[in-house]
């Protein structure tokens, strides 16, 4: 996997929201959502994005995509730089990059026969028309494991695991060779949520997809990527080999948020520590100065609360934005 | 000593445009004082509907409680008379909810809220109930509770919510706390802030717990005993250890296989049950899980198990369990090795 080149490569991505008040809506501040993040993803591998509500993971996904346009940085896929291109130009690298949203009820057109939402992509980007379009959505159907006569179908009839499934397969009909996975499985129950996740595996083993997945379930992450990457209000706190982050995890927030999450055997939780953070995520229009962690860390120090700490490589493959470790 | 709440045979069905649609269907257990229970299952299993018909709190009609006794301090809840029940919902017995702003009225203040369940509950004078409630928000962790209780509920976090829903239930000092999926809506680092304080005020206070949820991680922290649900049937009943040390019940063993251990090397398969849980409107006669079951026996399609002693007060309900768990403990076996 190291020795295939960059598909996705982000640089010191952001994006900020203005905070208007006042009488004149003056902009009194900003939401820095995104605040200078940067990372890469190689060709046919997945990069996992974690953290918790409000933390710009999603915001990260809608500003890769271009669907919102970042304030600062570059996003380059292809060799080419999307924040750059125009918006006209844009909707043809869109075959390129594709996205899975979270929620299958409100995705799908309810009065659009399930047919002619997975045919829609291939008709808007003239990739197929008529018969031959019919004929791929039969053979798409099939590849998401569903029965290719249901595409008369409306997604009423669909289960919420099965809708998910028609999601895919929309989104894989123009053959997109980068797709963002926005938290595809949260809304599903827990045995459904393993059949979309090994679909997933199972489809990009065969069409040699590159993945962006973005859950705030740690354990799915680190099921499904190569390599993670964990957000804290705006910035990525730590980013490496999804098995060595497990094993040796370096940044006091991602050590909680393993602790945070229960086991399924009662033994092994009676034994562990716990590590119960504080308090709540603070607000991103006002963030804490120095290390956006500094108030909740329970190992916070004098110079967290001053300095920023940079994200720098610890280990190979493995970097870490903490003042511990200076 | 009698126990603190049995439920016999407890038969609940909604009577919908689309036909009967049988949500619980003949479920019993017993709880003692102080005791953790965690009812696990998906989406439409029956797992809150069976909690709710046990208060009345289902809407009636299209819901009706079709059967069934529920035993609470030797009272039957099924048969109590509607005004009756207030003394016991809110007082004996406190819900809290999966969703806190839904539960919540947005146009009172949080202290306003709280007083009003202890004045009603406890006929506690305005200012006593007051208080009693800053003293309840300072329990349940939210800081600088003498100002909060003039805040309204959109002022606070959807953790601080919870914990607010939580001073309200515990308020009147209830025997039985039910949680319904309190923490579904929340994130991981404020889910764990929660389950720990429910636990610490279960010691303080000596309650006994429901705690309703499709998360098997929070069941394995914090229940002693676990009923498993599938289709309105409670399929594997049991001490938590048991339950997740040596599943019978095929569906158990899949739910817990559906779950990626973060401590197995390398690249793991996740197991998964395949096809969709069962239409509630078109029961089969026969085992529930049929269709989807990997174990299943020809018995299975015709005749439906019923609960069955496989270990030491551990039941399941399946023909072929003692296949099933074999099978579930050779793959962990290998799993592990």
């Amino acid at each position: 996997m190291a020795s295939e080149p960059y598909l996705l490569q982000v640089n010191h991505l952001q994006k900020y929201y203005p905070v208007k008040g006042g009488l004149f809506r003056k902009v009194t501040g900003y939401v820095k959502a995104v605040d200078d993040i940067s990372f890469a993803i190689r060709k046919g591998e997945t990069l996992g994005l974690v953290g918790e509500s409000g933390c710009g993971k999603t915001t990260t996904a809608r500003v890769v995509l271009q669907l919102q346009r970042p304030t600062g940085g570059e996003v380059i896929l292809n060799g080419k730089d999307l924040t750059k291109v125009s918006d006209e130009n844009l909707r043809c690298l869109r075959t390129e990059m594709q996205i899975i949203f979270q929620n299958p009820y409100t995705s799908l057109n309810p009065r659009m026969t399930i047919g002619s939402a997975i045919a829609e992509p291939m008709v808007v980007h003239g990739i197929a028309h008529g018969n031959a379009a019919h004929e791929r959505v039969g053979e798409l159907l099939n590849m998401v494991g569903l029965n290719k006569y249901f595409a008369g179908r409306f997604p009423s009839e669909f289960s919420g695991g099965q809708r998910q499934r028609i999601g895919i397969a929309r989104a894989l009909s123009v053959n997109p060779s980068f797709v963002i996975c926005d938290e595809p499985i949260s809304s599903l129950d827990v045995s459904i949520q393993a059949q979309i996740v090994n679909l997933l595996k199972r489809l990009q083993g065969e069409l040699g997809l590159t993945y962006l997945f973005i859950s705030h379930d740690l354990r799915m992450v680190r099921y499904i990527s190569n390599r993670m990457a964990v957000m804290y209000l705006g910035k990525i706190v730590e980013m490496g080999e999804s098995l060595a982050i497990w094993k040796s995890t370096l940044h006091p927030y991602t050590q909680a948020l393993w602790a945070a999450l229960p086991l399924p055997d009662p033994e092994l939780e009676e034994k562990r520590q716990r590590i119960v953070l504080q308090g709540d995520v603070p607000s991103p229009i006002n963030p804490p100065k120095g290390c956006r962690f500094c108030t909740r860390c329970p190992k916070v120090m004098e110079v967290c609360r001053e300095v920023e700490p940079p994200l720098r490589e610890l280990e190979p493959n493995h970097e870490v934005a903490c003042h511990l470790y200076d | 000593m009698s126990p603190l709440l049995e439920v016999k045979n407890l038969e609940v069905a909604f009577f919908t445009k689309d036909g009967v649609v049988r949500a619980v269907n003949g479920i019993s257990y017993s709880m003692e004082e102080g005791d953790t229970l965690g009812i696990v299952g998906e989406s439409g299993c029956g797992k809150s509907v069976s909690c709710m018909a046990m208060l009345r709190l289902i809407p009636e009609p299209p819901g009706k409680i079709m059967g069934g006794e529920v035993l609470f301090d030797g009272i039957d809840l099924v048969k109590m008379k509607r005004d009756d029940l207030h003394s016991i919902r809110g007082g004996k017995i406190a819900v809290i909810f999966q969703d806190p702003m839904a539960s919540l009225n947005p146009v009172m203040t949080i202290g306003e809220q709280i007083a009003e369940a202890i004045t009603v509950n406890l006929g506690q004078s305005h200012r006593q109930a007051m208080e009693r409630t800053i003293e309840l928000l300072a329990r349940v962790g939210i800081p600088h509770a003498h100002d909060r209780v003039k805040d309204y509920p959109h002022q606070f976090s959807g953790g601080m919510r919870q914990r607010v829903m939580i001073a309200m239930a515990i308020s009147c000092q209830p025997k039985l706390l039910i949680a319904d999926e309190p923490t579904t809506s929340l994130d991981v680092t404020i889910q764990a802030q929660i389950v720990d304080l429910v636990q610490s005020l279960q010691r303080e206070l000596g309650m006994a717990v429901i705690w309703i949820t499709h998360d098997l991680g929070v069941i394995a922290r914090l229940a002693k005993r676990v009923n498993v649900m599938y289709a309105g049937f409670i399929i594997e009943s049991g001490p938590a250890k048991d339950i997740f040390r040596q599943p019978h019940h095929p569906y158990t063993i899949g739910l817990l296989g559906s779950v990626p251990k973060p401590d197995v090397q390398g690249n793991q398969t996740l197991q998964f049950i395949d096809g969709t849980p069962p239409d509630m409107l078109r029961l089969s006669e026969g085992c529930s899980f049929y269709p989807r079951c990997p174990y299943r026996l020809a018995q299975c399609e015709k005749e439906r198990p019923a609960l069955m002693q496989v270990g030491n007060e551990h039941m399941a309900a399946c023909w072929n369990a003692a296949a099933a768990a074999q099978a579930a403990l050779d793959a962990t076996a290998s799993g592990r090795a």
